[in-house]
């Protein structure tokens, strides 16, 4: 029976796909038609109700009623019948075909992504409709996901979607992305990432986009509590992309992204002209005299220092000459490349009803913008999905990715052997090309008589060094789940769900034998025989190897039970979920080192004598050769179980609640203290479906939600732990040492949050959008608290700190079509701003703590706070900056620095913007598209780099800022830059750099891309979409700081412009 | 149907049928372990980085040595390489604190939580391995006499024949446990707690370990002497300097010694110096910069030229600073100071107990034997002649602040010398400015640090 109804079914379907083209053109009339509406791809066979049916040309339409149910009679001429409800993909049926088919019809209509109010949210637990959601969700529909060409998700998830915050720029270093701002201060901030059901385990870089269907962002407690102790950030949902069963697809996917060599200009770097009057000052004050002199003659000066000193030539015309050179010039051209990035991608998808598949794979090549970086991933993707209509459903999926990342000893402009960075003027190439050495660890006297032609070349040559060194990492990550669904009837379903995860990452450091990391160490470690004229080398002949290996394992699964119910009339809906889930993640790595490498023979030298002091030969400090050996181990277990219920009143009020508890392997906790319950309730009202609302044309839905949601530190431990080292200082024996003290009243963290939201739809979504206020309490969050320090530490891990974010998020979107034109915007808006509002931490006496932009847990101000010191101007008289002190001016810089307090230092606000969004417009002409997005952020600050004396003493760069520095009375008019002293005066620099005249707004508008497409149809419904994507146009439009600066590129270097073109086939 | 039935009962068997309470009793990281056997124990004792401040930090109170009359700082290093907290330290400040932890307290109150810990695991279970648990309890009582023996050197008055019994001493921690309350214990408490703590730790240990970081019997009954010197009991301090001496009675002959090497006894390191019986040293951070801190401390003018021709400890523990001397003859062989116990301090406990007890040829006898090895084969050794008994203990005072330089000794001698009745002041000049401090000063005693009064 069930066999016969499974093929009965499947032929339907086929005459429905084919029938469309030979029913053109034919004319019936008169004939009556019924049958019942279904809503496809939902296991529980739901009937759709009141769906439109139109008939054309005769323009007379019906309604489905409740149960799914239509009939009408067509007109003589009609030749079409159009089936449409808002939420799903219309259906065109000719009337002949309709007519040809077995009554009663069944049709079958699939959810359309598009409108806001039946979009299917999936929270990885269960998949429901945007409008039966009480929580806050937004959901990346693969239109919207796959606007731009990012290689990999992330970037395609950036300003498209509300309270979604990427930081760039300094900001990035705080946090690079975060769900309605941060809630903890020692815990994981970022958001939990859900790939296919379960927790992704592995590097997001990894993901291909192109086998993502769809992304729901859960941002409040309902909405992520579901997901427990690890959702207090907000979760990202992925849905990998199944097979539909109505039609087979071929997609071929292939873009080529181009990317000009980044701008090195926009490092504010000292002019060569003012570095070499710079050197020239220096040598003269005797700066440089302790390199001259002693056995270690060795100290680096800058270039023009040594050639002074040899004092040959006609100084004034050399530094004519090399005042004309720029190291940037060489960086540019020698050390950086044009950046490609290549993706080409196959899918395969299809299947029949209840059996479905798709098969993918993918390649991307990615050569970075320096020299000797090369990134390529594969990815291979195939999912199953096969079942019966009233037996099990199973699904099946694997997915394999094999990425590989590359890079030579090339940092670009930061590359420096010690850090002494480049002389503006240094030459790095000649004429033809060949590696130029530079003298940054040595001077070069020493380096050409060291050893007298006994011992390796010592030179350093940074370009020769590109390719001596190679950095690789290979990730290797499997991902298999199947999952088995089961109705047992009253409108239960059963389902069992199971993933792996295998992922591997082989990471490899190689410095062949005749690099400089090489050539530097075993020279230092190698003792001369004057006598003999021989060396004796104490590291073995051949490069190093250093080699980081780390495996994962992640079992999960779960069980889960469905409950669905509708009365007989409609009137009442319960949907309900139960379920339980294990999680075991283990982590191990190795890490070993190797000398006398020689990867042409495969072979090492393992005979190296790392316990013996041996005296440097160029410092004569001993050290010993080391080696880098270890082995670690990392256990994740969770247990949890859950249920959630939601209640529908006629479609106009819902009901939700939540609950989950989650145990863990907390460690050193009583097993009764490894879990924490967490919950959420919500409700909603749809006002439009009230029976005294009459405007037709607006939809509006209320929905409101309180819920609590949890984090967990592992740093914390309730018992005495210790941690062993395999050997002491001064002895060989195994030691160890208390890692942490015992606490046994730790609690898990406890993030309440409280959203209220509203959805409006205006004439036929020509104008929707939703807006949500929110409010995150954390409390207990963990942090070090200071204790007695009698009782033998100074602080404990202690549920110490609260903290409150509040935000809004807002989305506005409209639809306007004329003719064949068609207008599309978005407008997201969101701010976000987070305050500590209890912080046991004693406050420091001396302000200058909370300069570095870091974790600053301040009571009444927010985490990442920018503070300075009060910049007063300079002194007319020496050039001085000063700042106050007490509210007197001064310049004590050491009591500036060491003894302002806290609060005396100026409060700027956030160093994370607290308001952004984008701005995002499409038009599209028939089949030509076009679209850019412009994105602001604003409400933070920033600090702006300047001339820091103490490093321009102490190394071979400066900043630019030199030339503007006071020189003479009056200069304090129109710079901020102090005065030159020499010798350096540290707390001086200090409070420069940190005062308020170098803290800028970060706060600025601007173009991000701009997208061009056409699509071209052809007859057998195959198509062609090319592309044209202009990405990272960096073109600021407004911002608040005066000056050149890019906020996304604070002095350093600046990326250009990517432009990719692709083709996307399809049949 | 069936089939699938049983798969699900089967999953579900599968999910209920592990033990719970196993799958989250999972440690979470590999090198984690709450200590439990004796091997875990003996690894703890065996952390030389904290319990002997063999770190770059180091472990033992610097407050005593940096206030005494054995250094003095230039100007320069005073106004530009030391901040206020460490200024307030070399200039007897009556409230020295200045928001930086004081470590002096710190770190010997984190030392005697560790062994806290060792306590309390080895009295709470049954080990089999009974001379290793003795051994194990020995060394652990030993650590926690030693640090609080140093903190009531520097926080709490001198306990001499009795006095100041019910003034305040400082707290003893006994356990591991975080919520204990912290209270003071009285002076007499105090060193009546580390007397008997050391008394059955020296009963518990080996006569000697394999490392010099583990504590000996030797190191025991060296700790005994000076503990009973610092509190006045000669008899006592002549009777355990005898037993330890009775163990290990070897001096290092300075003639073998190269002098003119940047730290002499860095060829023997500190755990082969044979006079070492326990390595420890002072705290000595270069971030903290101390007043002891080794490139800045100039050693006493006088002090140093009272060091005869002959004596080799002038060019083994002296570096020319130009102006003055700097110290290089740490026992640890490097910057940082040796702060244990050696038996070269145990010859002149003996000698000066002898010497107080009225057995003053006998006692300076004692103190030849010592000054011999530190006398240059080329000159000729010239014994400590007799005198009465007065100048005799004057001789021995000034033979042990010669010998015992940078051990953070030479503070608990000034103590004890004002609790004999002498009387006397230190000054300092900085900047034109002088500083003093009186032997019947309440200074003598540090305050206890701010950050451990608000919690008390």
């Amino acid at each position: 029976m069930e066999n016969r109804n499974y093929l009965l079914l499947a032929v339907l379907l086929l005459a429905h796909v084919f029938g469309l083209h030979y029913a053109w053109g034919q004319t019936d009339g008169g004939a009556a038609i019924s049958g019942t509406v279904y809503i496809m791809s939902d296991s529980l066979r739901s009937p759709n109700a009141f769906v439109n049916v139109r008939m054309l040309p005769s323009n007379s339409s019906v309604r489905s009623d409740g149960a799914g149910k239509f009939s009408f009679v067509a007109q003589p001429g009609d030749r079409t019948v159009i089936f449409s409800k808002v939420g799903f993909a219309k259906l065109e049926f000719s009337v002949a075909e309709l007519l040809a088919r077995k009554a009663p019809l069944s049709i079958f209509m699939d959810q359309d992504q598009k409108s806001i109010e039946e979009v299917n949210v999936s929270s990885g637990y269960q998949k429901l409709k945007q409008g039966a959601i009480t929580g806050s969700v937004d959901v990346v529909d693969q239109e919207l996901f796959n606007r731009t060409a990012g290689a990999t998700v992330l970037q395609r998830l950036e300003n498209i979607t509300p309270g979604l915050l990427f930081n760039r720029g300094d900001a990035q270093s705080t946090d690079e992305f975060l769900i309605r701002g941060r809630s903890t201060i020692t815990a994981e901030a970022q958001p939990l990432i859900v790939l296919d059901n379960f927790p992704f385990d592995g590097n997001l870089d990894d993901i291909n986009p192109l086998d993502i269907e769809s992304v729901t962002i859960l941002k409040d407690a309902a909405a992520a509590s579901i997901w427990g102790a690890r959702a207090g950030n907000g979760v990202i949902v992925l849905t990998s992309k199944k097979g539909a069963s109505d039609r087979v697809n071929v997609n071929f996917q292939s873009s080529l992204a181009l990317q000009g060599r980044p701008d090195l200009y926009n490092v504010q770097t000292i002019s060569s002209a003012d570095r070499l009057e710079v050197d020239r000052f220096l040598y003269e004050q005797g700066h440089y005299a302790a390199s001259f002199t002693g056995p270690y003659y060795n100290r680096p000066v800058p270039n023009f220092v040594e050639l002074l000193a040899q004092g040959q030539g006609d100084m004034a015309a050399l530094q004519e000459e090399l005042s004309s050179i720029d190291v940037r010039d060489d960086l540019s051209r020698y050390f950086y490349q044009n950046r490609t990035q290549q993706q080409h991608n196959v899918s395969f998808s299809g299947g029949r009803a209840n059996n479905t598949f798709y098969y993918s794979a993918g390649y991307t090549e990615d050569l970075g913008a320096l020299v000797g970086q090369k990134d390529q991933r594969v990815n291979i993707s195939a999912r199953q999905n096969f079942g019966w209509d009233r037996g099990p459903k199973i699904s099946m999926g694997l997915i394999y990715t094999d990425a590989k990342v590359t890079s030579g000893n090339n940092m670009g402009i930061e590359t420096s052997a010690s850090g002494r960075g480049f002389s503006p003027y240094a030459d790095l190439v000649d004429a033809n090309g060949n590696g130029l050495p530079i003298y940054s660890d040595y001077r070069k006297p020493y380096v050409d008589s060291v050893g007298g032609g006994l011992l390796k070349d010592w030179s350093y040559s940074p370009y020769d060094e590109i390719f001596r060194s190679a950095n690789t990492e290979n990730r290797r990550d499997l991902q298999a789940n199947v999952s088995l669904e089961q109705g047992l009837g009253f409108g239960l379903k059963i389902s069992a769900f199971y993933k792996f995860q295998f992922q591997q990452r082989l990471g490899k450091q190689e410095d062949f034998e005749d690099s400089y990391i090489v050539r530097d160490r075993i020279n230092n470690f190698s003792r001369i025989d004057y006598a003999r004229n021989s060396v004796v080398y104490n590291i073995p002949q051949g490069g190093f190897l250093l080699t980081n290996d780390n495996q994962r394992n992640v079992h999960q699964g779960r069980i889960q039970l469905d409950y669905h119910h509708s009365s007989a009339d409609g009137r009442h809906s319960l949907d309900a979920i139960a379920g339980y889930e294990i999680r075991k993640l283990t982590d191990r790595g190795q890490q070993y080192q190797f000398y006398g490498y020689r990867p042409e023979i495969g072979g090492v030298n393992s005979t190296v004598d790392n316990l013996s002091y041996f005296q440097m030969l160029s410092s004569g400090a001993t050290s010993r050769i080391g080696l880098l050996q270890g082995m670690s181990g990392g256990f994740d277990h969770f247990l949890s179980m859950y249920a959630n219920a939601n209640y529908s009143y006629q479609g106009r009020y819902q009901l939700y609640g939540s609950f989950r508890k989650d145990e863990a392997n907390l460690f050193g906790v009583a097993t009764n203290q490894k879990g924490t319950p967490l919950w959420s309730i919500g409700g909603g009202w749809s006002i439009d479906r009230e029976p005294w609302w009459e405007a037709d044309w607006a939809r509006i839905k209320l929905r409101t939600t309180y819920g609590v949601n949890g984090n967990i530190s592992r740093a914390a431990s309730a018992q005495q732990t210790i941690n062993f080292a395999s050997s002491g200082r001064s002895h060989s024996f195994r030691s160890a040492r208390i890692t942490t003290p015992s606490n046994d009243q730790l609690r898990w963290e406890n993030v309440r949050v409280f959203n209220v939201g509203s959805d409006v739809d205006f004439f036929n979504s020509k104008i929707s959008g939703s807006i949500d206020y929110y409010v995150k309490n954390s409390t207990d969050l963990l942090a070090r608290v200071p204790v007695n320090s009698t009782l033998g530490v100074q602080t404990v891990f202690a549920n110490a700190a609260n903290m409150q974010g509040k935000g809004l998020d807002l989305q506005l979107n409209t639809n306007l079509r004329l003719r064949g034109l068609n207008y599309r915007a978005s407008l997201i808006a969101s701010w976000n701003e987070n305050t500590v509002t209890r912080y046991l931490m004693p406050v420091s006496s001396s302000g200058s703590t909370y300069l570095p932009i870091t974790i600053n847990p301040i009571e009444g101000r927010t985490l990442y706070a920018v503070n300075s010191f009060e910049f007063q101007g300079l002194d007319p008289q020496n050039g001085n900056p000063i700042g106050l002190l007490s509210g007197v001016p001064s310049s004590d810089y050491s009591a500036l620095y060491n003894t302002t307090p806290l609060s005396e230092l100026k409060f700027h606000g956030s160093a994370q913007p607290t308001f952004f969004g984008a701005f995002r417009n499409t038009f599209s002409y028939r089949d030509f598209e076009i679209s850019f997005n412009l994105s602001y952020k604003t409400g933070y600050y920033f600090r702006r780099q300047s001339l820091y004396y103490s490093g321009l003493f102490a190394t071979f760069g400066g900043h630019s800022d030199y030339a503007d520095r006071w020189q003479d009375p009056g200069d304090e008019l129109s710079t901020n830059v102090p005065s030159m002293v020499y010798p350096q005066n540290t707390n001086r620099d200090n409070f420069y750099s940190y005062s308020s005249a170098l803290v800028e707004r970060g706060d600025h508008i601007r173009l991000e891309d701009v997208l061009l497409s056409y699509l071209f149809r052809f007859r057998n419904a195959s198509s062609v979409r090319v592309f044209a994507n202009f990405q990272n146009l960096n073109m600021i439009l407004w911002k608040a700081a005066p000056g050149k600066i890019d906020p996304y590129f604070n002095n350093v270097v600046k990326d250009r412009m990517v432009s990719t073109v692709g083709l996307s086939f399809s049949l | 149907m069936r089939i699938r039935l049983t798969t699900s009962i089967l999953v579900l068997l599968f999910i209920f049928g592990c033990s719970k309470s196993e799958f989250l009793a999972q440690k979470p990281d590999l090198a984690m372990e709450v200590p439990s056997s004796l091997e875990d124990l003996r690894a703890i004792l065996d952390d030389d980085n904290s319990l002997n401040g063999e770190d770059d930090e180091g472990c033992t109170p610097q407050l005593g040595e940096s206030a005494s009359d054995n250094i003095y700082l230039m100007d320069q290093n005073y106004v530009s390489n030391m901040r206020p907290q460490m200024q307030n330290y070399y200039v007897w400040k009556a409230d020295p604190y200045d928001g930086v932890a004081v470590l002096d307290w710190i770190f010997p109150y984190r030392n005697i939580l560790t062994v806290n810990t060792v306590l309390d695991v080895l009295s709470s279970n049954d080990y089999a391995d009974v001379a290793q648990v003795r051994v194990l309890r020995g060394e652990s009582l030993f650590h926690r006499a030693h640090m609080l023996f140093q903190l009531a050197s520097v926080f709490a008055p001198i306990y001499y024949q009795g006095s100041n019994a019910t003034e305040r001493g400082i707290p003893l921690r006994l356990s591991s446990d975080i919520n204990e309350a912290i209270r003071y214990s009285t002076v007499q408490e105090t060193f009546a707690h580390i007397e008997a703590e050391l008394l059955e730790s020296a009963d518990l240990l080996p006569e000697s370990q394999l490392i010099k970081t583990r504590p000996s019997r030797a190191a025991a009954f060296a700790l005994l002497s000076r503990l009973y010197l610092y509190t006045g009991n000669y008899p006592g301090a002549l009777s355990y300097a005898d037993s330890c001496l009775a163990i290990d009675r070897t001096l290092l002959d300075y003639n073998t010694l190269n002098a003119s090497i940047s730290f002499p006894f860095s060829s023997t390191g500190s755990h082969r110096h044979p006079e070492v019986l326990f390595s420890s040293n002072m705290l000595s951070g270069n971030a903290q910069s101390y007043p002891t801190r080794q490139l800045y401390a100039r050693v006493d003018s006088l002090l140093y030229n009272s060091f005869a021709p002959g004596d080799l400890r002038k060019t083994v523990f002296f570096l020319n600073a130009n102006p003055g001397q700097r110290f290089k003859g740490s026992y640890a062989g490097t910057s940082r100071h040796f702060a244990g116990l050696a038996i070269d301090e145990v010859y002149l406990n003996k000698a000066e107990a002898m010497v107080r007890l009225g057995d003053v040829a006998q006692g300076l006898a004692v103190l030849d034997e010592l000054l011999r090895s530190r006398w240059s084969k080329g000159a000729n050794y010239v014994p400590v002649p007799a005198a009465g008994q007065r100048e005799a203990i004057a001789v021995v005072m000034q033979e042990r602040r010669k010998e015992l330089l940078f051990r953070g000794i030479r503070w608990m001698d000034l103590k004890r010398m004002i609790a004999e009745g002498e009387s006397f002041v230190l000054r300092r000049v900085i900047s034109g400015v002088e500083h003093t401090i009186g032997s019947g000063d309440g200074r003598w005693v540090w305050p206890i640090p701010p950050e451990v009064e608000c919690f008390m």
